[in-house]
């Protein structure tokens, strides 16, 4: 259990990651990568994908990052620490390194390089069963390259490869779930968070640290450019996206699903959409069936999400404490 | 909490080997601490060998089964900068899906031992040998190396390390190798003692090791335009350091195993008026013909390139521009203009006399033979000055 | 920049805020409970009144510039 004194006094050793990069003003992608870091007690070795933290933290010759960091290529971050990971392992079999000071790889793709370019590489580095983290900071978009729509982003939301327009509401296609498709592969730990629930998320990554096998944590993270809405809000607006069960927060156990945050009243997702800009143009007169159409998959989603974690509630009360 | 690796006594007489085979003998020798492993023809047989090495505990190598090879050489690039001798092998179409991270990994100045077979690339698909693979990946900053019979591809295999890993280089090292025609013959191929190489290629030991805790290191990062061209500029300094580094690491290897080796091979050129300038396996057919024509008093060679990049303009210049006539002999094609070699050995020699010609043989794997090696070397000396590109061997 | 770093005490709490790496996005400002946060007239921030401050850690933990560090003896007990 971590509390946000002890997460603020990792924060003040300055051991992994400074300011001074250059994401936008407001981004959420710092929020998520600071509490994940402050929240592993072993030394870590970052492995990052092509994407917004990547290309705004190192620009040559500065960089933000106080741990060792590698950067390949954007498709590529799940196979490269694979590689790093059999390295560890190989080196510690000739001796080079000790045995006993055990690393943490945690690897940071945004949704770009995770559920669309980097999905091939994700699925082969889960299917072997390498030991390391994998954080996406799902933003919903390809933001580094000017907020390009990609796998994750929300149906009905305009980016600039989906526009809004006269003939056309934005994303015609429904958001790819990519957390099932994580826990399809059957490791042990998957989980859903936010940058708005830090101790959310920070339990989540001590439990991923803790994992035998690969772990996956999926991260809401807002941002303000492409959502289009006012940097202060950033954090809010995350946390409207869990109160409307947009994003539920949960984790899948060995298979079982759980949820971590019940929101005491579910608001309607007008509420969320509401915020961004991305969204106004669902608000216009004759697009009310839109709004509809996305409350009945929010509702339908949550709706099953509640009944999965029904079922599974017995393995929980069986088990005395899991991780 | 090391694995005793099961030894093999050194080998003195000869082992009937295909290429692949004697590649991956040099791989079980080297025992490199990291090799991902991703199938294509004609490649398949070296990862097959090796991972059988592996199983049966003649090599402690951590064996990764990539989902494609763009993630083969994601993952080297991983295992290369955390600190570990890697290894990996490729072709054709693999070798092109992996093109980007080929780059990356000469840009990032790691030393990867890349063994290729030589492979046509798509479309149409064709299976069989020619150099169109290896050529794509020719400005990408990596050592290319071709060699021309088993008995080379092992030789090149076990001083890839040594040569990439040198800290004036710290390059991959792509040894290539023809597909089916060497992949797959097989011949007698000499090998040395197991502890023999592994004392030949030492321990590995990176300068900036991802894995250093103490000096953690930012390892791929983002240029603007203001510092990029001086990396590059600074890698190509690297390049140039390799022909000193190579002879170097091929001179001890001549200590350990008699065998002398450099950067060409000329054969019968010194005191010839006509020669052919090729590359692989092809090579040994043409020397064939060079003798039957020697017999009959025609004065030819052939100068066979093994290190294409870097490409060592001074010495191939040295024994190619006394020549009255040049043919050029290309296993791959640069549409739109000519063959890749022709390219490099034209600018090599603007300001010399010899009459060149291209041509492109064997694109596919369409064998060549020697009557119509035969008839290169008779047009030379005929004098024919024609520049257009011809084909040898072409059905139509 | 006028005073870049600025170190500000309440005891033997001391809270460091980095001034130079503020981008001003008011996140903090609309987090902090005990509203003791305001942007400049640069457009960075600063703390209005340090003895309000509960170090609660909220500012730290919120900021994505990290321009917030608190540095808390052993003996405080939360607040």
């Amino acid at each position: 259990m971590s509390t946000i004194k002890q997460l603020a006094k990792k924060e003040s050793e300055g051991k992994s990651f400074r300011g001074g990069h250059s994401l936008c003003r407001g981004c959420g992608i710092p929020i998520a990568v600071r509490t994940v870091l402050n929240s592993i007690d072993t030394p870590v070795v970052v492995i990052n994908a092509t994407g917004c933290l990547e290309v705004a933290t190192t620009r040559f010759p500065t960089t933000a990052w106080n741990v060792p960091w590698l950067h390949v290529a954007f498709e590529n971050a799940a196979a490269a620490a694979s590689g790093v990971e059999a390295a560890y392992k190989a080196l510690i079999k000739r001796g080079t390194i000790p045995d006993d000071e055990p690393i943490t790889f945690v690897v940071f793709g945004g949704d770009g390089g995770t559920y669309d370019i980097g999905l091939q590489s994700l699925s082969g580095a889960l299917e072997r069963g390498h030991q390391f983290i994998y954080v996406c900071y799902d933003n919903e978009a390809y933001m580094n390259t000017g907020i390009q729509r990609s796998s994750a982003t929300p149906f009905g939301a305009s980016t600039t490869t989906s526009p809004s327009g006269t003939e056309s509401f934005g994303k015609a296609q429904k958001r790819k779930d990519l957390t099932a498709i994580m826990e399809a592969h059957h490791i042990s730990y998957v989980a859903q968070s936010s940058i708005s629930h830090w101790h959310d998320l920070s339990t989540k990554t001590k439990k991923a640290a803790k994992a035998k096998g690969p772990a996956f944590i999926n991260v809401l993270s807002t941002c303000q450019l492409g959502w289009r809405h006012e940097p202060r809000d950033t954090v809010n607006i995350a946390r409207l996206a869990v109160e409307t069960c947009f994003w539920p927060l949960y984790e899948i156990i060995d298979g079982y699903y759980r949820l971590t945050h019940e929101p005491i009243e579910k608001r309607q997702i007008k509420t969320w959409l509401k915020t961004q800009g991305r969204f106004k143009h669902l608000f216009n007169n004759g697009n009310e069936y839109l709004l509809e159409e996305i409350q009945q998959d929010v509702d339908k989603n949550w709706n099953r999400l509640l009944e999965r974690c029904r079922q599974d509630a017995n393995y929980f009360e069986r088990q005395e404490a899991y991780f | 909490m090391s694995r005793t690796i099961k030894e093999t006594p050194s080998v003195l007489e000869a082992s009937l080997l295909t290429g692949a085979q004697a590649a991956a003998h040099a791989m079980r020798q080297i025992n490199p601490d990291v090799v991902s492993v991703y199938p294509i023809t004609p490649q398949t047989p070296i990862i097959q060998t090796f991972s059988k090495f592996v199983a049966d505990g003649k090599a402690t190598t951590e064996m990764i089964n990539v989902e494609s090879e763009h993630s083969a050489m994601s993952a080297a690039i991983g295992s290369a900068s955390a600190g570990a001798r890697t290894a990996t092998a490729t072709a054709s179409q693999g070798l092109a899906l992996m093109i980007e991270n080929i780059y990356i990994a000469a840009s990032m100045r790691l030393p990867i031992t890349l063994a290729i077979g030589n492979r046509a690339l798509s479309a149409p698909i064709n299976i069989h040998c020619d150099h169109s693979d290896s050529m794509l990946a020719r400005d990408s900053g990596v050592i290319q190396i071709y060699v021309e019979n088993a008995q080379e591809a092992y030789d090149y295999m076990v001083m890839a390390p040594k040569i990439a890993e040198h800290e004036d280089v710290l390059l991959p090292v792509m040894v290539c190798q023809d597909g089916f025609t060497i992949t797959h013959t097989a011949e007698n191929v000499s090998m040395l003692g197991d502890g023999e190489v592994r004392d030949f290629v030492g321990e590995y030991h990176i300068p900036y090791s991802l894995l250093d805790l103490n000096r953690p290191t930012t390892q791929g990062p983002f240029d603007m335009p203001d510092y990029y061209f001086e990396h590059k500029r600074q890698q190509q300094e690297a390049m140039e350091k390799v022909p000193a580094v190579l002879k170097t690491v091929q001179d001890e290897f001549y200590e350990l195993s008699g065998r002398l080796y450099s950067s060409i091979e000329p054969y019968k050129i010194e005191d010839a008026d006509y020669g052919i300038v090729i590359l692989g396996s092809t090579a040994g057919t043409v020397k064939e013909v060079v003798d039957n024509l020697r017999d009959d008093g025609k004065k030819v060679g052939v100068l066979k390139i093994r290190s294409f990049r870097p490409f060592e303009e001074e010495k191939i210049r040295y024994h190619l521009s006394r020549l009255k006539g040049i043919a050029v002999l290309d296993r791959s094609m640069s549409f739109g203009s000519y063959g890749p070699l022709f390219t490099e050995i034209s600018r090599c020699l603007y300001d010399t006399e010899p009459v060149l010609r291209n041509y492109i043989y064997g694109l596919g794997g369409r064998d060549l033979f020697p009557d119509q090696i035969e008839d290169v070397y008779k047009k030379l000396i005929a004098g024919d000055t024609s520049k257009a590109t011809e084909y040898i061997g072409l059905r139509e | 920049m006028k005073e870049p770093i600025k170190l500000y005490s309440q005891g033997e709490a001391q809270l460091r805020v980095r001034r130079d790496w503020c981008k001003g996005c008011d996140i903090c400002i609309n987090a902090c409970p005990k509203d003791i946060l305001k942007l400049d007239e640069t457009g960075r921030i600063f703390v209005t009144d340090i003895d309000k401050c509960i170090f609660c850690g909220i500012c730290a933990e919120r900021c994505p510039d990290f321009c917030f560090s608190l540095e808390l003896p052993e003996t405080i007990n939360s607040i």
